[in-house]
C-alpha cells in the first residue's frame, strides 16, 4: 500500500523536526507530570475522591492536549520547519483530492501516534489504581476521532484564511466551541463534547451516544476533505486568472 | 452460489434452541432445606446460626453461596461452602449469619461451575426478630409463655439436640439457655465447647434437674451444685418435688424452700450458671406463680460484657504513605521514557519502517511501567491489627477480639486468612466472600480501608491471683501456661504498677511505692500498644469483676490475621486477667 506522499512527507516532517520533537516532549511531559501528582504519597487519605475520577480527568487531559497538539501545526500556529501548508501545496501538481486526504491522513496518523505515546502514562494511571484498561482503550478511541477531526478542520482553516490572527482565532473559537461550549449544552446535545464522550466511553462503554458522536466527528472529518478539495482548486483557479 | 437446504437450517436452529434446555436439565434435582435463627428468631446484628441440609439423587460436587444483604446500599456478604453430596447422603452445612436487614431475604445458590444448580430465598421478615432469645432444651415445649409479658421482646425457643449451636458465636442473640432434657449422645463435641464457651464469655446458663435426668460429664465442672436427682421429694409449700442440691464451692443459694436449696447460683468464667431443683418445665412447675420470680431474677442479673470494643479500633493506622522509593522509581522510569522516545524517534522517524522501532519503545515501557504500578499498588495493601484477650480464669480460656485494619489502596481487592474458629464481622461497608472451608475472607473496600473485627476463644491457663497481708500484696502467678508476657503491668484506679521483672510463676512482692499514677496521655508512649492499653485503662475503670488488673503483650500466633501472602503486618496483642485480692 503506498501511502499518500502528502501525508507522508507531512509526518516525515513532524517526527524528525526539533520543533516538532519538543512540541512531542512537552506533552509528554506535561502527561507524566499529571501522573505522577495523581498519585499522591498517602493513598488512603483518598476516600473523597472517586478514583476513576482521576484517571478520568488524565484522559480528559490527553484528550484535549492531543486534539489541541494536532490542530495548531495543521492551521499553521504552531509552524513546523519544512512541513508545507495548504497553500505551497496548490502550487504543486498533486489533485486536490490528494492534498486534502493526506492532510486529513497526517491529522489521523499525529493523533493517534500522540494517544500511542501516552499510553505507558495512562497506564500507569491505571495500574496502581485497578482501573481495567479497556476504558483507556475507549476513551483513545474516542480522542483519535475528535483529533482528526479538530486538525482537518486546522488545515481547513491554513486553506481558508490567509492571516495569521484569523486562522489563530477561528482555531481557538473552534477548540473552545467543541471542548468547553458543547460541554455546557444541556443534554443530549453535551453528548458532542469530547470531555462528556470520554466520561461515557470509560465508565459506561460504547454506549449509542458516544458512537453516535463518534460517527459525526468522522462525518466532519470527511466534509472537510471536500470543502478543502474545493477549496484547493479555487485557489488554484484565482491564481490562473491572476 | 449453493445454499443450506431449509431443513439443515431448521434443523440447526432446533440444535441451537434446545442445547441450552439439555443443560438446564442436566442438573440435578438437589433437595435444600433451610433453618435459620435459634427456634427461627433472629436479633439483628448479631451472629444468626444458618443451617443448611443438601441432599440429591445423584453426585454433586459444587459451592453453596449464602448471600446476606445489608442495610441501606452497603454490598451483601457472601459465605461460600463447599459441596459433595453423594447419591442418597446429605450434606449439613453450618452457617453463622449477620442479619442486618430482616425485611430482605438471604438468598441461596448452589453451583457446580457454571451451571446453577438450586436457587432459592430465605425470607426473614421483621416478625421474626426478637431483641433476645430464651433457648431451652427440652421435649416439653412449654414454660416460657411468661416471656410476652416482657418489656424487652424476648422470645422463646424450644430445641432439640440438633438445633444446638455448632459455634458459641451463634449464641449471638441467646438471653438464657436452659437446660432439662440433656442426650448427651446426641449432641456433638463441638456443641458441648460451643456452650461452655459462650457461658464462660458471659452467658447464662440454666440447668433444671429432672426426675431421672442425668447430668453428662462435660457440663458438670460449670454447676454450682451438685445434683441428686435420686433423691427427688415434695417440699413443704411447693407444689414441685425437689432435687437434692449440693452446693459447690462459689455457689451461692438464691432460694430456699426450708432448709432444701431450690436455686443455687454460681459462676463459670464471667457467665452465669444457675441450678434449679425442679423440673421447671414439668406441667406442676408451669402452674406454680414462684417459679416466675426465679426466672425474672436470673434474666436480670446483668451478663458481662466484653471489655474489648471496635472503638480500639481507632488506635490502629488507617492510611500507609506509597513508599518514596517507589515514587522515585516511577518517576525516573517516566523521565526515561521520554528521553529514550525522543531518542528513538529523532533516530528512526524519518526512516522506511522506523514507527515499528517508536511503537516497540512504548510497548516497552508501557509494559514496564504497568507492571510497577500494578507491583507497587498490590505491595501497598497492609494490615495492621490489635487483638484483646481476655482471660477467663475459672474457664481455662481466653476470648480474643481482634480488630484489624485492612488498608487496600484506591479499593483494591485483598484476601485474608483467619485464625481458628474465629467468627468474623465487618466495621464498614465492604463486598466480603467468606470462605467457610478455607477460614479464607476475600473482597474488596469501596473506600481504600476496612476495619474487620474477629472473635475467637483460645485455651489459656495462666491462674494470677493476690494476697494481702500485713501490709504487703504479693502475686502469685500460677504455672499453668508456658505463654511469655512483655511488658506486664498491675493496674487499678488509674494507678499502674510495671512488673519489671517479668512474668514468670511463683510469687512477685508488689512494693507499695512504686504505683504511678495515669494521669496523663502517653504515659504508656504513642505507639499502637501503648495507645491501646491506655484505653483498656478506660474499659477496666468500668468493669466488675476483679480488685486489679494484669495486663501485658503476648506474641501468639494463634490469634493473628494474614494476608494471602503470609504477612499479618504490626500486630499488637494485649492480654488481661482479671485478679483477685485474698
Amino acid at each position: 500500500m503506498r501511502l499518500n506522499p502528502v501525508a507522508r512527507a507531512d509526518l516525515r516532517v513532524r517526527l524528525t523536526s526539533p520543533k516538532a520533537l519538543g512540541m512531542v516532549t512537552v506533552y509528554l511531559g506535561i502527561l507524566a507530570a499529571l501522573a505522577f501528582i495523581s498519585l499522591p504519597p498517602d493513598l488512603g487519605r483518598l476516600d473523597d475522591l472517586r478514583q476513576e475520577g482521576l484517571l478520568l480527568a488524565f484522559l480528559i487531559v490527553e484528550t484535549v492536549l492531543a486534539a489541541y497538539l494536532t490542530s495548531a501545526p495543521a492551521c499553521g500556529e504552531i509552524a513546523v520547519e519544512g512541513e508545507k501548508s495548504v497553500w505551497d501545496l496548490a502550487a504543486s501538481p498533486f489533485p486536490p483530492g490528494v492534498i486534502a486526504r493526506g492532510k486529513v491522513m497526517t491529522s489521523a496518523a499525529f493523533a493517534a501516534l500522540l494517544v500511542i505515546m501516552a499510553t505507558p502514562f495512562m497506564v500507569v494511571v491505571a495500574g496502581i489504581r485497578g482501573e481495567p484498561l479497556a476504558g483507556v482503550i475507549r476513551a483513545a478511541a474516542v480522542a483519535i476521532p475528535v483529533a482528526t477531526t479538530l486538525g482537518s478542520l486546522g488545515s481547513l482553516y491554513a486553506a481558508v484564511y490567509d492571516s495569521d490572527f484569523a486562522r489563530s482565532f477561528v482555531h481557538w473559537i473552534t477548540l473552545l466551541a467543541v471542548i468547553v461550549g458543547a460541554t455546557a449544552l444541556p443534554p443530549p446535545w453535551d453528548g458532542i463534547s469530547p470531555v462528556r464522550m470520554v466520561v461515557v466511553a470509560v465508565r459506561d462503554g460504547f454506549r449509542p451516544e458516544v458512537l453516535a458522536a463518534d460517527a459525526l466527528y468522522v462525518i466532519v472529518g470527511f466534509l472537510t476533505i471536500l470543502a478543502m478539495s474545493r477549496r484547493i482548486a479555487r485557489i488554484r483557479a484565482e491564481a490562473r486568472a491572476a | 452460489m449453493s445454499t443450506w437446504p431449509p431443513g439443515h437450517v431448521i434443523f440447526f436452529s432446533l440444535c441451537v434452541l434446545f442445547v441450552p434446555l439439555a443443560h438446564a436439565t442436566a442438573a440435578p434435582a438437589l433437595d435444600i432445606s433451610t433453618e435459620l435463627g435459634i427456634g427461627g428468631w433472629v436479633v439483628p446484628g448479631t451472629f444468626t446460626p444458618l443451617r443448611v441440609e443438601v441432599t440429591a439423587p445423584e453426585h454433586v460436587d459444587g459451592i453453596l453461596e449464602v448471600d446476606v444483604p445489608a442495610l441501606g446500599g452497603d454490598p451483601p456478604m457472601r459465605h461460600l461452602h463447599a459441596v459433595r453430596v453423594t447419591p442418597g447422603a446429605r450434606q449439613q452445612i453450618a452457617f453463622d449469619v449477620i442479619i442486618s436487614d430482616p425485611r430482605r431475604p438471604l438468598t441461596l445458590r448452589v453451583r457446580s461451575g457454571r451451571t446453577l444448580l438450586a436457587h432459592r430465598e430465605i425470607p426473614v421478615g421483621v416478625q421474626r426478630t426478637a431483641e433476645g432469645v430464651v433457648a431451652a432444651l427440652t421435649r416439653e415445649a412449654a414454660g416460657l409463655e411468661f416471656l410476652s409479658e416482657s418489656s424487652r421482646k424476648l422470645r422463646p425457643a424450644y430445641l432439640g439436640e440438633d438445633a444446638l449451636p455448632l459455634r458459641w458465636q451463634s449464641y449471638g442473640a441467646v438471653d438464657l439457655v436452659a437446660l432439662r432434657d440433656i442426650d448427651s449422645r446426641a449432641l456433638r463435641p463441638a456443641q458441648q465447647q460451643a456452650l461452655i464457651d459462650w457461658v464462660a464469655q458471659g452467658g447464662r446458663l440454666l440447668v433444671s434437674a429432672r426426675d431421672g435426668g442425668v447430668i453428662p460429664e462435660w457440663l458438670q465442672p460449670l454447676l454450682p451444685a451438685r445434683i441428686d436427682a435420686a433423691r427427688f421429694s415434695r417440699a413443704p409449700g411447693l407444689p414441685v418435688r425437689l432435687a437434692g442440691l449440693e452446693p459447690l464451692r462459689g455457689g451461692s443459694v438464691v432460694r430456699r424452700a426450708g432448709d432444701a436449696p431450690v436455686a443455687v447460683r454460681g459462676r463459670y468464667g464471667r457467665g452465669i450458671v444457675e441450678v434449679w431443683a425442679f423440673d421447671a418445665f414439668a406441667p406442676s412447675a408451669r402452674v406454680w406463680p414462684g417459679r416466675l420470680t426465679l426466672w425474672q431474677s436470673l434474666l436480670a442479673v446483668p451478663r458481662a460484657l466484653p471489655l474489648a470494643h471496635e472503638a480500639v479500633a481507632g488506635e490502629l493506622p488507617q492510611t500507609r504513605a506509597l513508599p518514596g522509593s517507589t515514587q522515585a522509581v516511577l518517576a525516573s522510569l517516566s523521565v526515561l521514557y521520554i528521553v529514550a522516545l525522543r531518542f528513538v524517534v529523532r533516530r528512526v522517524g524519518g526512516r522506511r519502517g522506523g514507527w515499528i522501532g517508536i511503537l516497540a519503545t512504548i510497548a516497552l515501557f508501557a509494559a514496564v511501567l504497568f507492571t510497577f504500578a500494578s507491583g507497587a499498588r498490590a505491595g501497598a495493601t497492609a494490615l495492621a491489627q490489635v487483638s484483646i484477650v481476655e482471660s477467663l480464669p475459672t474457664a481455662r480460656s481466653a476470648r480474643v477480639t481482634t480488630y484489624a485494619s485492612l488498608i487496600t489502596p484506591y479499593g483494591g481487592d485483598f484476601v485474608i486468612r483467619l485464625p481458628e474458629g474465629a467468627g468474623i464481622r465487618r466495621l464498614g461497608p465492604a463486598a466480603l466472600r467468606i470462605i467457610e472451608t478455607g477460614r479464607v475472607v476475600e473482597g474488596s473496600a469501596a473506600s481504600g480501608h476496612l476495619t474487620l473485627e474477629a472473635t475467637q476463644m483460645i485455651a489459656l491457663n495462666l491462674p494470677v491471683e493476690a494476697r494481702a497481708g500485713g501490709g504487703v500484696l504479693d502475686l502469685v502467678v500460677g504455672g499453668g501456661s508456658t505463654m511469655p508476657v512483655r511488658d506486664a503491668v498491675l493496674y487499678r484506679g488509674r494507678q499502674l504498677y510495671r512488673l519489671s521483672e517479668g512474668l514468670n510463676p511463683g510469687r512477685i512482692r508488689v512494693d507499695p511505692a512504686r504505683w504511678e499514677r495515669v494521669d496523663r496521655p502517653g504515659v504508656l508512649g504513642g505507639e499502637t500498644a501503648g495507645r491501646a492499653l491506655e484505653w483498656l485503662f478506660g474499659q477496666l475503670d468500668r468493669a466488675a469483676g476483679a480488685d486489679l488488673w494484669l495486663l501485658g503483650r503476648i506474641d501468639d500466633a494463634r490469634l493473628e490475621i494474614r494476608l494471602a501472602g503470609g504477612a499479618a503486618g504490626p500486630t499488637t496483642q494485649l492480654l488481661v486477667i482479671p485478679v483477685v485480692v485474698r
